[in-house]
């Protein structure tokens, strides 16, 4: 291995917050972003090994019937029970965070300004 | 036992070792021969026995043998002992008898007497002894071998139990890590349910508060139309249990926040008098109700102003003073307030709370600053409230810097007491502005105010709130921007109230509207942002001043006293403005700014991204509402909550937030048509406001 990047998998449907946080990320030098529109697509490249996933509550927006964050988050720990992930979700709602932590996500972060540190603090401390 | 040599020699003609030897010859080595008989496992020689003779087997079987390792046998014909022959050394081998056996034993130098002259006789000893040594080599080799088999598969098997240990190790290893991380994991995600209660708790702030003051602020209005005897009653009783709700979840809210260690304390002027004063004034009736005195000791001493949190400290005295009250059946309450010491800036304060009342045990002492406890369930039922008052004063008399004590005795009374230290102001009065003055509000009077507030409980409330305080005020209401420029075409208005965002016009473009006809009509922004760009786009616009919203009776009625009054400085003044890093909305690019460092290139793509997101999802949110199709209504738009506030748009996302509410309550989409009129108004400004600064920057 030349160099010892850790590997972070993004998954959200807004480009937007999608390529923001995956630039911030990559310039940190730190990480090495994979970006996925789709939870289905991370899925795929689960083999891949990710150190960390961070993934979005809603994924439907860009392809609709997608599955959404909860769904993929829990074939993520049917296969990989060990493996990292941090939901994201606009949802302040209490009771949906609860419910993805029950389900076996690390964190949940709350997408606005904030979750750009946010996720930046929880890496360096889990990945 | 004796054989005739003639039958010996006929014997010894047989054998291949005498095979060309004359008769004569035989007959004379069997007249020297001597005959041995060996019983069943008798021996005839053993290893490292010196001996000079050679063996000739007539009868029987021997086994020729290294202990228990048998090398060869050997049957009748046959002969052994050969290498005494060639040298009278000790045998190298053990023979004996396998059944009874009849041996021929001829001495060495009888052999070579008789067999001088016949060399070929010689040679079948040597072969014969060269064959055997082979034999014996054979054997040993085939000994080794097996040794070495033995030792390798020791060696494999004293490996496999080296590496199973290893690997038991690495297991015990890798479990131990296991464990460790699952306990990791565990505790990280007690620590995130943790602060999730806190997220939660510190959100019912606002969620509870904003229907209790609904509650209370439309029953206030039914109050005031004019009840029947019975209404009226059944009014005043809402009043006063949403006030007593209202005061115990202020007390949960501020116990979670101590909890969360999230309450800071202010540092403002403050007059312990004036504090002391206003807890009087606030719990006489109670005591008086109860036919106690309540007594105030507030020693003249005291430094008049002080720096700290008034209300805080105010709360702290506030809850000795009443639970004093509470518990203390005749006699009478003291509030004391004294100073210890004044040095270095700073006064050192002693406060304490005496009563005469039921007084505490022991028992209930220890636990009496616990939260949730009283001193028994009977006090709950008899003396009501949350037990968490003090709690919170403990707390908050900690987060002066001093302790909360108690002293008690059952049946005579108890003293509460906290000593802190305050600085010493550098001013020497208090500046006046903490209430609002029964002048100011005379001076007020008969003002004439047109509200332009599209929200209807907004609206309500400060109509409600100008129309109880302002003797005479007349007021009139409009519901966007376009209804209050017309409204203001009458010229008859002292004064307009506006919020910024409204439906069909909102605030800024009908200040500039008004402004073009009224140029000098006071109009004050009512406004939910306290950023700092939010207000002074406000004033840019024309604007006279501003009142942050929820309205607080100071700022409100000081910004609009200010505007008519006086010069009008103090309402442009942002006084309150919280510093924006706390806050969850940053305005206009300030975010994508600092999260790029300002690289323009990246704000530039992030914008570019914005606008396709924009331009993809803003058609599908009009066939969603025009379809009625509230789920993926509510979708579009709760994906683009997040970007609206990467933008700086934070009320528009707030918009969002609102509807997406809605539409998950069950509201159909037709009734929100408003609302999501706005949101599209709102996101296509801003795809123009940032097409134009795509153009420009």
């Amino acid at each position: 291995m030349s160099d010892n990047k850790k590997k972070v998998f993004l998954v959200d449907d807004d480009k937007m917050f999608l390529t923001m946080l995956s630039d911030q990320l990559e310039g940190l030098g730190k990480y090495t972003v994979s970006t996925f529109a789709t939870g289905e697509e991370c899925l795929d490249k689960l083999s891949a090994n990710p150190d960390v996933i961070v993934l979005d509550y809603y994924l439907d927006s860009a392809v609709p019937g997608a599955l959404n964050g909860m769904e993929i988050l829990k074939r993520i720990k049917t296969t990989s029970p060990d493996l990292k992930v941090v939901m994201l979700s606009s949802q302040e709602h209490y009771g949906v965070a609860l419910q993805t932590i029950a389900k076996g996500a690390l964190y949940y972060v709350i997408k606005d300004n904030q979750a750009f540190g946010e996720i930046e603090r929880l890496l360096e401390e889990i990945a | 036992m004796k054989i005739a040599p003639d039958t010996l020699a006929d014997l010894f003609q047989r054998m291949d070792l005498f095979e060309s030897i004359p008769q004569t010859v035989l007959f004379k080595l069997a007249a020297h021969s001597k005959i041995k008989r060996i019983p069943a496992d008798g021996v005839v020689f053993h290893k490292n026995d010196v001996g000079n003779a050679l063996f000739v087997i007539l009868e029987g079987h021997v086994k020729v043998h290294d202990d228990d390792y048998v090398v060869t046998k050997q049957s009748a014909g046959s002969f052994f002992g050969e290498l005494a022959l060639l040298d009278e050394g000790p045998r190298s081998l053990s023979v004996s008898a396998v059944g009874e056996t009849t041996l021929a034993v001829i001495s060495r130098t009888e052999f070579y007497s008789v067999l001088e002259d016949y060399p070929s006789v010689m040679q079948l000893v040597v072969s014969q002894l060269t064959r055997r040594l082979r034999l014996q080599t054979d054997k040993l080799v085939d000994q080794l071998r097996r040794r070495e088999e033995e030792l390798t598969r020791l060696v494999d098997e004293r490996t496999a139990e080296v590496v199973h240990q290893k690997e038991e190790a690495e297991r015990q290893r890798a479990q131990a890590e296991a464990e460790k991380r699952e306990a990791e994991f565990q505790r990280q995600r007690a620590e995130q349910s943790e602060r999730f209660k806190q997220q939660f708790l510190a959100n019912m702030s606002h969620e509870l508060r904003t229907p209790m003051h609904a509650v209370m602020g439309m029953t206030s209005i039914l109050l005031q139309k004019g009840p029947r005897e019975d209404q009226m009653r059944y009014l005043e009783s809402i009043i006063r249990s949403s006030k007593s709700l209202l005061v115990i979840l202020n007390e949960i809210l501020d116990i979670s926040k101590i909890e969360a260690g999230k309450m800071e304390l202010e540092h403002t002027d403050l007059n312990i008098e004036r504090i002391v004063e206003q807890v009087v004034n606030t719990l006489a009736y109670r005591a008086d109700e109860k036919g106690i005195e309540l007594v105030t000791e507030c020693d003249p001493a005291l430094p008049p102003v002080l720096i700290g949190d008034p209300v805080r400290l105010q709360q702290i005295l506030l809850n000795l003073t009443g639970n004093a009250i509470k518990f203390t059946e005749k006699g009478n309450v003291t509030l004391i307030a004294r100073p210890e010491s004044i040095a270095d800036g700073s006064c050192r304060i002693f406060f304490a709370l005496r009563d005469t009342g039921i007084g505490m045990s022991p028992a209930q002492l220890e636990v009496v600053f616990e939260s949730f406890r009283q001193a028994s369930s009977d006090t709950t039922r008899k003396y009501g409230g949350t037990g968490l008052g003090l709690s919170i004063s403990k707390h908050l008399v900690e987060l002066f810097g001093g302790e909360l004590r108690v002293k008690s005795t059952k049946g005579e009374g108890s003293e509460f007491s906290f000593v802190i230290d305050l600085p010493v102001s550098a001013n020497t009065r208090i500046a006046d502005q903490e209430e609002v003055s029964q002048q100011m509000l005379d001076a007020l009077s008969g003002t004439r105010i047109l509200i332009a507030e599209d929200n209807y409980y907004n609206r309500i409330v400060a109509t409600e709130t100008l129309e109880l305080r302002i003797p005479g005020v007349q007021i009139d209401a409009a519901e966007n921007g376009q209804e209050a420029v017309e409204k203001c075409d009458s010229g008859i208005y002292d004064l307009v109230l506006m919020d910024v965002h409204m439906p069909v016009m909102d605030g800024l473009e009908a200040t500039r509207r008004i402004r073009e006809t009224h140029p000098e009509l006071p109009i004050l922004a009512l406004t939910a942002s306290v950023i700092k760009a939010e207000v002074q786009k406000c004033l840019d616009c024309g604007m006279s001043g501003w009142i942050p919203k929820p309205f607080r009776d100071i700022e409100f009625f000081g910004a609009i006293y200010d505007v008519l009054h006086n010069d009008g400085t103090a309402a442009k003044k942002a006084p309150a403005l919280p510093e924006p890093s706390n806050d969850r909305q940053e305005s206009g690019l300030q975010f994508l700014e600092s999260l790029t460092g300002g690289n323009r290139e990246r704000i530039r793509k992030y914008i570019g991204l914005y606008l396709e997101s924009m331009r993809s999802a803003l058609p599908l949110i009009e066939a969603t509402r025009d379809a009625g199709d509230a789920e993926r209504l509510h979708r579009h738009i709760h994906t683009l909550k997040p970007q609206f506030r990467m933008v700086g748009l934070g009320d528009t996302a707030e918009l969002a937030a609102r509807i997406e509410e809605n539409l998950k309550a069950g509201i159909v989409p037709k009734v929100l048509t408003a609302d999501i009129d706005r949101l599209l108004e709102d996101a296509r400004r801003s795809e123009a406001d940032f097409e134009k600064y795509l153009a420009t920057s």
